[in-house]
């Protein structure tokens, strides 16, 4: 009995010298479904900023009538991770008794916390990631409830861009729609596609973490305003993490050729022969999930190593390959369709090249 | 399991030695752990647990005769490096039998009485060594059931026992929220075992028996001694009952039969807490990070001073709080502390004086506590009391709770205080742990050794006085115990009284009643009190 009484005596202890060290406050609780937090931080990586540097406060905001799921786009690094982190620490902070990192937080208790994140590298335990992803955001879409808090970070991002897209809107209007409970969602995603959301589904706001663009650079400025983001800064931050000038000019080429490509034919890009059997609901066990994954091997390398020998190999040249109805060139063609540049670390693209040049016999 | 006929102390040809042949028979009830073998002053390892045993403490492997033309491995550690050697080994992920001499080399002729005395496990341990200060050691027991499962966590090291039941998606997020050392399941539902929780447990199978309603539910009410397990709140959890009995049983299995500070066991409620899945555990870094070297939210929040605190502290993260009545409760005490400083450090100040009284508590009733400890026990009761009188005196109704409820051990410390010395060695068997005048044959038994020396020396005197032998001397041997030595040129100064026993070329030597009663004095001293010195 002393020995749980000195430990709560000590964890309380513990809460103050937290709170007036990290300049905590305390939370306002309420039996409701509203969640309302001003200049939140990131109570970990607040602590960890280079000497000088302030973290970047944001509000967040969500209720269950008119707010019910934030879309929060913005390029890779500019916080949205941490964004969405750092609301359900600070929620689970405040339910564990503690101060909390912001300036004000009026919290309607939650009963559930559940966060995904898409494509975690799970590469060491064998299972495809897809799998695991879908597997594990099954088990949220089975359990909601109106106190429920979800954070889904980039869930979606394991598949090819547009199977992702789908699955990620997909869940979205699955948690809008729910006719029995609406559950509190912050989703962030680099799919700007998904913005479009709000048009259909009135209970979804768009947000973004803003990004400046000075001259041909990108500025982080971390700060999450209302409103969807036009296009992705993917290739931006493959420039900052250092990548050959060769490879930027090629990707941005290959984005602008794509962009071109989808607007001429808006449905049904094909290359992808993956087909996903997602029945959603019910019992999680029943889920089934089918993906078959056929990518044709490249058994025409002479033929197509004979006609690249042909070619004078400019840049557009190159690119006019894909009018041509060669499958391993179909291949390259799928193979760049399915690579979301935004998801790929610097090593990865240098791989997938280096599986590109291996395509064509190099 | 012995293969020979006829063991006889030397060995024959064919046969293994009495030690090989107590080993083995030793060995085959528990196969599967790693058998320390007590030797004099050593603990041996025999066979492929001397392989890696020497292994994993990068010890020397040797070979010695094992009989005839046979050979055994051989790896083995002083016995005082017990502790040493002990949580390296079991972090190894050993099980270890410890087996010890149970009886006194000098009363038997024939081989030691070996037995285990302990099996320690990552699950189930007290050794400081092994143990985390700031972590639980849970030991869990998993019972997959038809629809319902049932989970069950025991600290023996501080005697917090938990029992849950639910689907196997809430067993599994118990599993990650609570860490536990070691999962004991039904050996014969490892593959859904390891398909449903995946293999990052270290894991033991029961067999399918221990795993049962009524055996569990057995041996719940006599641990508890009670009729029924209604007064815990738990006597619907059907499966959590089976789990938790399997856990009872494993204790029992390991030697650990001194569990009574295991007082009480509660349900989990599940409606009490947010529900936080594993994946989100992991998502939002709360324990562990995927980086080796970042940090998380524990290392930031847990700012406690006691590992009370800080055990405490993973379970409130691992398990906050839904109902706002409790929340406010503390975040109002929260609000105190913050606006009381000189509460908050005299608070502090005190409870780095505390130390593990949990753990000290159980090893008070497993009856492991070492000397020391029970100062260090002493201390932490003592610090207790300004703690009660802060809180008592705070204007927090909390506080005032807490103050209410310590118990300040008024009685254990003065009892403390008046039988232990101030300073007591760690090991019993060094002595000078007893205070003065708490037992009075002890006190006359130290008087007469420290005093030994003095008292021999003035018989000696005495007896060279009234006899006029100028050289008597006092002295002692192992035959014949205390005795008079007289050199031949004084041999007819002996009086009549004193026993010849001895004859030397130069000396004679004698002994007397006196000096007898004095001896048996010393003799059963040490049999009495063998730490009386």
């Amino acid at each position: 009995m002393n020995a749980s009484l000195i430990g709560r005596l000590d964890c309380l202890l513990s809460f103050a010298t937290i709170a007036q060290k990290n300049n905590y406050v305390r939370p306002h609780l309420f039996d409701n479904d509203i969640l309302d937090i001003k200049d939140g931080r990131h109570p970990v990586i607040e602590k960890q900023l280079p000497v000088g540097e302030e973290y970047i406060a944001n509000d967040i905001y969500l209720d269950n009538q008119k707010q019910q799921i934030i879309i929060i786009t913005g390029p890779n690094m500019s916080g949205k991770s941490a964004l969405l982190r750092q609301t359900a620490l600070i929620v689970l902070m405040a339910q564990m008794g503690s101060f909390v990192p912001a300036k004000h937080a009026y919290l309607g208790l939650v009963d559930k916390i559940f966060t995904r994140v898409g494509a975690s590298d799970n590469i060491s335990s064998g299972e495809s990631t897809f799998m695991v992803e879908m597997n594990e955001t099954a088990s949220i879409l089975n359990n909601l409830s109106n106190r429920s808090l979800i954070l889904l970070d980039e869930i979606g991002r394991g598949t090819s861009t547009y199977d992702g897209i789908s699955i990620a809107w997909a869940i979205a209007e699955y948690i809008h729609e729910n006719p029995s409970v609406k559950a509190k969602t912050l989703f962030a995603t680099h799919y700007h596609e998904l913005n479009e959301m709000t048009n259909s589904m009135h209970r979804v706001k768009n947000f973004n973490v803003s990004v400046k663009e000075v001259g041909n650079k990108v500025l982080f400025t971390r700060k999450l305003i209302p409103g969807g983001s036009e296009h992705s800064f993917g290739i931006h931050v493959a420039k900052m993490a250092g990548m050959p000038k060769k490879v930027l000019d090629r990707a941005n080429q290959i984005l602008a050729q794509l962009e071109g490509e989808r607007e001429g034919k808006e449905s049904g890009i094909g290359g992808s022969e993956r087909k996903i059997n997602l029945k959603l609901g019910g019992d999680n066990k029943k889920q089934e999930l089918r993906i078959k994954n056929q990518e044709p091997r490249a058994n025409n390398q002479e033929v197509f190593v004979e006609t690249i020998n042909k070619q004078p190999s400019t840049e557009n040249l190159q690119l006019s390959f894909f009018q041509l109805n060669d499958p391993v060139l179909e291949n390259i063609k799928d193979e760049l369709q399915k690579t979301d540049i935004n998801t790929l670390t610097p090593i990865e693209a240098l791989m997938k090249l280096n599986e590109i040049k291996k395509m064509i016999g190099g | 399991m012995a293969k020979n006929k006829t063991p006889t102390k030397t060995g024959t040809a064919e046969s293994e030695t009495p030690l090989m042949k107590q080993f083995n028979g030793i060995k085959a009830k528990y196969p599967d752990a790693l058998l320390l073998f007590r030797v004099g002053d050593f603990y041996e390892t025999f066979g492929s647990d001397a392989v890696k045993t020497a292994n994993i403490l990068g010890i020397v492997l040797t070979k010695r005769a094992n009989g005839y033309a046979s050979f055994i491995e051989l790896a083995g550690f002083p016995y005082h490096s017990l502790d040493t050697y002990l949580p390296k080994l079991v972090r190894a992920g050993q099980r270890v039998a410890i087996c010890d001499q149970l009886e006194d080399l000098k009363l038997t002729k024939t081989i030691v009485k070996r037995g285990v005395t302990e099996l320690v496990t990552p699950g189930v341990t007290f050794n400081d060594k092994v143990l985390e200060h700031k972590s639980n050691n849970f030991l869990a027991s998993v019972y997959l059931g038809e629809k319902i499962s049932g989970v069950s966590f025991l600290d023996v090291s501080t005697g917090e026992f938990l029992v849950a039941e639910g689907n196997l998606e809430y067993i599994d997020k118990l599993l990650q929220s609570f860490r536990p050392s070691e999962v004991l399941f039904q050996k014969n539902k490892k593959k859904l075992f390891i398909e449903t929780f995946g293999e990052k447990f270290y894991t033991y199978g029961l067999d399918d028996w221990a795993f049962s309603s009524d055996f569990g539910n057995d041996l719940l009410l006599k641990h508890f001694d009670t009729k029924s397990l209604k007064g815990f709140g738990i006597e619907n959890l059907k499966q959590g009952i089976i789990a938790a009995g399997a856990a009872l049983h494993y204790l029992a299995d390991t030697a650990h039969d001194k569990v009574k500070h295991i007082t009480t066991i509660s349900r989990i409620e599940e409606e009490k807490y947010v529900w936080l899945d594993r994946f989100t555990i992991r998502n939002l870094e709360l324990f562990n990070s995927q980086n080796d070297n970042a940090k998380t939210l524990i290392d930031i929040i847990d700012q406690t001073v006691s590992p009370m605190g800080s055990r405490m502290l993973k379970r409130w993260l691992a398990l906050p709080l839904k109902d706002k009545v409790s929340i406010e409760e503390r975040l109002e005490v929260v609000n105190y502390f913050l606006s009381n400083r000189e509460t908050n450090e005299l608070i502090i100040q005190q409870l780095e004086l505390i130390g593990d009284l949990e753990r000290i508590i159980s090893k008070v009733a497993t009856a492991r506590i070492s000397p020391k400890e029970v100062v260090q026990l002493k201390r932490a009761l003592t610090a207790i009391e300004p703690i009660k009188v802060v809180c008592e005196n705070s204007k927090n109704t909390s506080l005032q709770k807490i103050a209410e409820q310590l118990n300040p051990c008024k009685l254990v410390i003065e009892r403390i205080e008046k039988e232990i010395m101030p300073e007591p060695p760690y090991l019993i068997a060094k002595g000078n742990v007893i205070a003065e005048g708490v037992n009075a044959e002890l006190d006359d038994l130290r008087k007469i050794s420290y005093s030994g020396k003095d008292y021999l020396l003035q018989i000696q005197q005495r007896e060279s006085e009234l006899t006029g032998i100028s050289s008597l001397k006092v002295a002692f041997n192992s035959v014949f115990g205390y005795y008079l030595e007289v050199t031949n040129t004084h041999k007819n100064k002996v009086p009549s009284t004193w026993i010849r026993k001895q004859t030397l070329t130069t000396a004679e030597r004698y002994i007397t009643p006196e000096l007898k009663e004095y001896e048996e004095k010393i003799l059963g001293a040490e049999v009495t009190f063998p730490p009386f010195s």
